[in-house]
């Protein structure tokens, strides 16, 4: 019995640590791993692993970082703050959405927000709307990632926040948008009220099924600047309405389907 | 005796789980490991398989093979809709000693593959093709090494117009071509290539013969070195450089246009 009551003991301390309000403190790096990690309140140290981005982003400092330990499935994530998550290398980085209502990353922060995303696997399983959705923030850096499968958008950048500037570089983003629906595809520039602008460097933008980049400028200033970078397989290469605008930088661009609307050429320096 | 009882019991239970049919349920991301196992239900990130074609029996259409950690996964005859990812983690290793394809894609029309982070070894010739397209829409190449098979590195001869090929960011070297495009039952083929090197294939880098149907292969920031043929483009087929921005090295033969960056 002395054993046992021990145990009890322990386990209530175990218990009143963890029953800490769950931000008391954040962490600067937590980390995530498909398969030692657990999500709660004390989840994040290298040793105590989270298992979805959701759960280490709850513990972690504004301005830190979410890192992946392993290889992994780590869930939709909603990003309300500046954050890094970074999966190259070690993982596939992987969000496997089969949500028919939410995007698999959703940056929904204020202005002064920054969030940098690399090395993700972003897969909409032909369910899910949009891979990235940017409602509000001010810098969103898209690096090494992939991001296919999804029904609306691969990244879909609608933000309030003025300006926001959003940067795609060495990534992939490709079998997005619902067949046959010109209105979707790859990336989709639609700012609310604000200047966004979306700069996408060394990237390929293939096989979407309206468009594989369009800037709409109805209700803000919508403007998108390539570099080295692919735009082929969708009916329509590149889509400038109401006023959205375009710069290929270079030349340096491969783009196929139809232009429409005005885009300028801005030289190498 | 009586403890020994439930463990027959739960035995018994683990066993009735394991019993019901292999498809019954499939999984949106399936895992393989080089030290996995391919039994009916594999491919949980705890269960992971150990081939790319067990993991394809568990995985949904659409969904996702990926690789846990380092491993030989074998050829694989991709069937549906899937991605296979091994960036990173893995060398997705695939060692092709058969003397047919290490992966043979027949996938339904409008059906997107996609490979990236794979290593596919035939052996100095022992393998046959490294990456055989016969029917399909759209298939990704990324991120991966294809060398040392006979025939080609790809071959793209699908019958399913309009079938697409786009290789990013790999390595083609050393088989007897680099990539050949032969649309077959007048289908139109096409092979985009971009920022990856075709080196030291023993025929042509890359090739298109439109003897079958429309083929053709657009080339951009490539290298097409160290053959004899930098380019073959046969009975009409279309090579498009894009930029300028390749090397080539070696023959053309037939005609080439020249797409302007934009």
């Amino acid at each position: 019995m002395k054993t046992s009551s021990a145990l009890a003991l322990a386990s209530a301390i175990v218990l009143a640590l963890c029953a800490v309000p769950a931000n008391a403190t954040t962490l600067n790096r937590t980390w995530v791993s498909a398969t030692t990690g657990a999500d709660g309140s004390m989840c994040g140290a290298i040793t105590s692993p989270c298992l979805t981005f959701a759960g280490a982003l709850a513990n972690t400092a504004v301005g830190g970082e979410v890192d992946c330990l392993g290889p992994g499935d780590f869930g939709t994530v909603q990003i309300n703050q500046s954050v890094s998550i970074v999966c190259d290398g070690v993982s596939n980085g992987g969000i496997f959405d089969a949500s028919a209502s939410h995007a698999a990353v959703t940056i929904e922060g204020v202005s002064g927000t920054v969030v940098y995303l690399s090395g993700l696997d972003l897969n909409g399983g032909n369910t899910a709307p949009s891979g990235i959705f940017v409602i509000s923030a001010s810098t969103v850096y898209i690096v090494h990632s992939s991001i296919r499968g999804f029904t609306a958008y691969g990244v879909n950048v609608a933000s309030t926040v003025n300006p926001t500037r959003v940067i795609i570089k060495d990534s992939i983003i490709v079998s997005n948008g619902a067949t046959g629906n010109g209105n979707t595809g790859g990336v989709y520039v639609s700012p609310a009220g604000a200047t966004n602008v979306v700069s996408v460097l060394n990237t390929v933008i293939d096989g979407n099924a309206g468009f594989a980049a369009q800037a709409i400028g109805a209700d803000g200033t919508s403007a998108i600047a390539l570099t080295n970078s692919v735009l082929t397989g969708s009916p329509t290469g590149l889509s400038l309405e109401a006023g959205g605008t375009a710069e290929f930088i270079g030349p340096s661009n491969v783009v196929a389907g139809a232009i429409t609307g005005t885009t300028t050429s801005v030289s190498f320096k | 005796m009586k403890p020994t009882w439930p463990l027959w019991l739960a035995g018994a239970i683990v066993f009735a789980l394991w019993a019901v049919p292999a498809n019954a349920t499939t999984m949106n991301r399936v895992w393989v490991s080089g030290t996995g196992n391919d039994v009916a239900g594999c491919g949980a990130i705890a269960s992971p398989c150990a081939t790319f074609t067990g993991a394809l029996t568990s995985v949904a259409a659409g969904g996702e093979i990926d690789c846990l950690s380092p491993g030989d996964f074998g050829n694989v005859v991709i069937s549906k809709p899937v991605s296979i990812v091994c960036d990173g983690v893995s060398n997705g290793g695939i060692i092709n000693n058969t003397g047919n394809d290490a992966v043979t894609i027949n996938v339904p029309s409008g059906a997107v593959v996609y490979l990236s982070g794979l290593d596919i070894n035939g052996l100095s010739g022992a393998g046959a093709y490294g990456v055989n397209v016969e029917t399909g829409a759209t298939v990704y190449i990324v991120h991966s090494t294809i060398r040392g098979f006979s025939q080609a590195g790809v071959w793209l001869e699908s019958t399913t117009s309009l079938t697409r090929v786009i290789i990013k960011d790999s390595i083609i070297v050393n088989n007897g071509a680099g990539v050949l495009v032969e649309a077959q039952s007048a289908a139109t083929n096409v092979a985009l290539i971009f920022d990856s090197v075709v080196d030291g294939n023993s025929n042509f880098a890359a090739g298109a013969d439109a003897l079958g149907g429309p083929s053709v292969i657009a080339v951009e920031n490539t290298a097409l070195t160290g053959s004899p043929t930098g380019l073959d483009l046969t009975n009409g087929a279309t090579g498009e450089l894009v930029g300028p921005s390749n090397a080539i090295a070696g023959a053309i033969i037939g005609t080439t246009t020249s797409v302007p960056f934009k």
